[in-house]
């Protein structure tokens, strides 16, 4: 009981898109906040922790790998201050960032906004033109470009669009907004950002996914979180929210705190989870199954769960290619649409860091012709659930939830292939032997947002249903996926949490 | 001020604690859901009365004892906690048992109440009458105490942790 209590208007677990609007806009509306972020500062500026480099650097920045399939049912925490953690389920491999600033560390910068008829999956408060003020919002802070309207396109670009229009995909080909500072690459020029903060302009390496040193990615850790802190908000990082209960007042939460080696508690007016899907999902069905501190929530917790539709594939030996490291990673798409014109599918060429990887020049010469796609698309709802198991989360997912997709997912990859004259595709890069198995970077759902606790574990504020006082605002939010990259649409949901919350 | 004084995180965090500490905590505590107690918890004795009176160094080696296997008590098994009339035991050794002296688990005021009066428990161990409180998610503070008559007299106080 040594020191006072700590206790915050706010305390938000998590600092990724979610999580960084929410600390922001609180903080700025004079409220004191607290954010519980489980990893540490990332970057090249002193203090900050190096982004990995070299394939070794790579695979010491692992924080954790949990691995639940079959009897077989560990967390392996190698590194709690790493900066990737894979989760390993029965047919889904699942990859996301652990660090201040959470996915925007290490994503792709795209930046995409969903189409208006995307919302009318949310409650009925929320529709496409009321978001709109939101997204604007998260523009003006992380200012996203097209790359072809900022610069000049880089070869590998230049190539996507060569391919697309080989393959007869040519009318379906974009450039989508990236949030990155773009100028000419050969030299480089500091800007400041939003936030007040400088960055420099992208130099084309091509190591987005590893994190740039450089930063020219317009991370949160460069506009929400310091402006968060500008307004009062404490960041506290190493510290994994384990739990939280409801108190007379409001809530206690309690975490355990990697370098005092510990446990802490703090107490809040309200607690917005914001710790990525499967971190919130895991939070409150931890509070829920086994310490029996949060009852009466909406029997759709967990419900609702998806990848969002995400397949990746190795292209190997493609002649129409340049090698895929110049320019930032993922900027240019190909989309299909449903017959009445929904969208249904976005399939790119994910560029790999070839050089952050630091491949010996052999090794690196054969694999010139080799590419990634990353596709993803608008699953079905309700095509996956998580639960408890007694010791973590259980995902109960497999491809055949939308086999028609994933099927058009095989084929448009094929073509693409095809087209680009390579020899072969390993399609379904996931580490699942199951035939049905495959990979996500983009876990979404299963506190959905819905008009009643019968339709979502949330209500349109983000507030958790039977649970006064506790928010919601990250990816798990997801009513079903958009097969689009979520976090715009993350940060845009927070924007207008954090102003209701305010406003209440 | 807040009404809500709880600070501890963590068992340890008790330790050492005056008497009066601790109620202080005990108080500020929530009382369980009927339902949240179910399945094994670790526990660890935090203080035994009278043990204040004691010197600091004799504390600490009682405090550094209670975490030892010499003390065999190693925490509680709560009864399934849908059932209509709920029971429980104390764990010793290892957390999965021997199990022995059981109680009957119901609810008063602010806690949830531990009682050893029943039938398979030697008479004197039916005295003790035992209240948990929530202080967190997973972390419980009890308090043990012998009736007689009337009165009630506060012997000690342990955690219960399932974090
Ligand atoms: C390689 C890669 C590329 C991607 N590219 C894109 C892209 O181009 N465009 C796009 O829109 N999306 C992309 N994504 C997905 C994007 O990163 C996520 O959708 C987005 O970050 C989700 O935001 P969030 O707020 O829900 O959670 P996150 O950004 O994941 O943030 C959650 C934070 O909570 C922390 N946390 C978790 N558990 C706890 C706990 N118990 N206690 C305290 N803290 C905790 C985590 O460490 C993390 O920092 C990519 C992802 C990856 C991995």
């Amino acid at each position: 009981m040594r020191g006072p209590p700590l206790q915050y208007d706010a305390i938000v677990v998590g600092s990724g898109f979610g999580g960084a609007v929410s600390a922001c806009r609180l903080a700025e509306g004079g409220m004191r906040v607290l954010v519980l972020e489980r990893g540490t500062w990332w970057g090249a500026e002193p203090g900050r922790r190096s982004f990995p480099r070299g394939l070794l650097g790579v695979a010491r920045s692992v924080r954790n790998i949990r691995f639940r399939r079959g009897i077989v049912h560990r967390n392996l925490v190698r590194d709690p201050a790493g900066l990737y953690e894979l989760s390993l389920y029965e047919h889904l491999d699942v990859v996301t960032a652990s660090g201040v600033g959470g996915g925007s560390l290490v994503y792709t910068n795209v930046m995409e906004e969903p189409e208006d008829e995307f919302f009318d999956c949310f409650p009925q408060e929320m529709r496409a033109g009321e978001m709109r003020r939101y997204f604007d919002r998260v523009r003006s802070m992380l200012r996203p470009a097209p790359i072809d309207k900022a610069t000049a396109l880089p070869p590998k670009n230049e190539a996507y669009v060569r391919l697309a229009r080989a393959a007869g995909r040519e009318d379906n080909h974009e450039h989508p907004d990236i949030a990155v500072v773009l100028g000419d690459p050969d030299e480089p020029r500091t800007v400041v950002n939003a936030a007040g903060e400088v960055q420099s302009s992208c130099n084309f390496c091509g190591n987005c996914v590893l994190g740039c040193m450089e930063g020219a990615k317009t991370t949160l850790d460069r506009t929400y979180l310091p402006a968060a802190m500008r307004a009062g908000a404490e960041i506290a990082t190493l510290t994994e929210v384990e739990g939280i209960s409801p108190t007379n007042t409001g809530w206690q939460v309690r975490w355990f705190d990697h370098a005092a080696g510990r446990r802490r508690a703090g107490l809040a007016d309200r607690v917005v989870l914001a710790a990525g899907t499967l971190g919130t999902l895991r939070i409150l069905l931890r509070s829920r199954d086994r310490y029996r501190t949060l009852r009466g929530l909406s029997p759709r917790l967990g419900a609702g769960f998806s990848g969002n539709g995400d397949q990746g594939a190795l292209m190997l030996g493609s002649s129409l290619f340049f090698a895929g490291e110049q320019g930032p990673s993922f900027n240019a798409f190909i989309r299909t649409r449903t017959s009445d014109g929904r969208h249904r599918l976005l399939l790119g060429e994910a560029g790999i860091p070839w050089t952050g990887l630091g491949l010996p020049v052999h090794v690196a010469r054969r694999l010139v012709g080799t590419h990634m796609l990353l596709c993803m698309g608008r699953e079905e709802p309700d095509s996956g659930t998580v639960t408890w198991d007694g010791n973590d989360l259980s995902v109960d997912w497999d491809s055949l939830g939308d086999s028609d997709l994933f099927e058009e997912i095989e084929h448009e990859m094929d073509i693409l292939a095809t087209t680009a004259g390579a020899s072969r595709l390993v399609s379904r890069l996931a580490t699942s032997p199951h035939p049905l198995g495959n990979a996500t970077v983009h876990p979404l759902g299963g506190c959905g947002m819905g008009d009643s606790p019968d339709t979502g574990v949330t209500d349109h504020r983000g507030r958790v249903f039977g649970a006064d006082g506790l928010h919601v605002a990250d990816g798990s939010l997801y009513p079903r996926a958009s097969g689009l990259p979520p976090s715009m649409t993350i940060a845009a949901l927070a924007e207008r949490i954090a102003e209701l919350a305010l406003h209440s | 001020m807040p009404t809500n004084t709880i600070t501890a995180a963590d068992s340890t965090d008790l330790l050492g604690e005056g008497w009066g500490d601790l109620e202080q905590a005990f108080e500020s505590g929530q009382e369980p859901d009927s339902t949240e107690l179910d399945g094994v918890y670790r526990g660890r004795l935090i203080s035994v009365r009278g043990i204040d009176v004691l010197p600091p160094l004799v504390r600490r080696v009682v405090d550094i004892l209670a975490g030892t296997p010499l003390l065999p008590w190693r925490g509680k098994r709560f009864g399934a906690a849908d059932v209509g009339r709920r029971s429980g035991s104390n764990v010793w050794l290892t957390m999965r048992g021997p199990d022995l002296i059981s109680f009957r688990v119901s609810r008063a005021e602010r806690s949830l109440v531990l009682d050893y009066d029943v039938p398979a428990n030697p008479p004197p161990l039916r005295t003790i009458l035992g209240e948990v409180r929530r202080l967190g998610p997973g972390l419980y503070l009890g308090r043990m105490s012998v009736r007689s008559g009337q009165r009630t007299t506060p012997l000690l106080w342990f955690t219960l942790d399932n974090a």
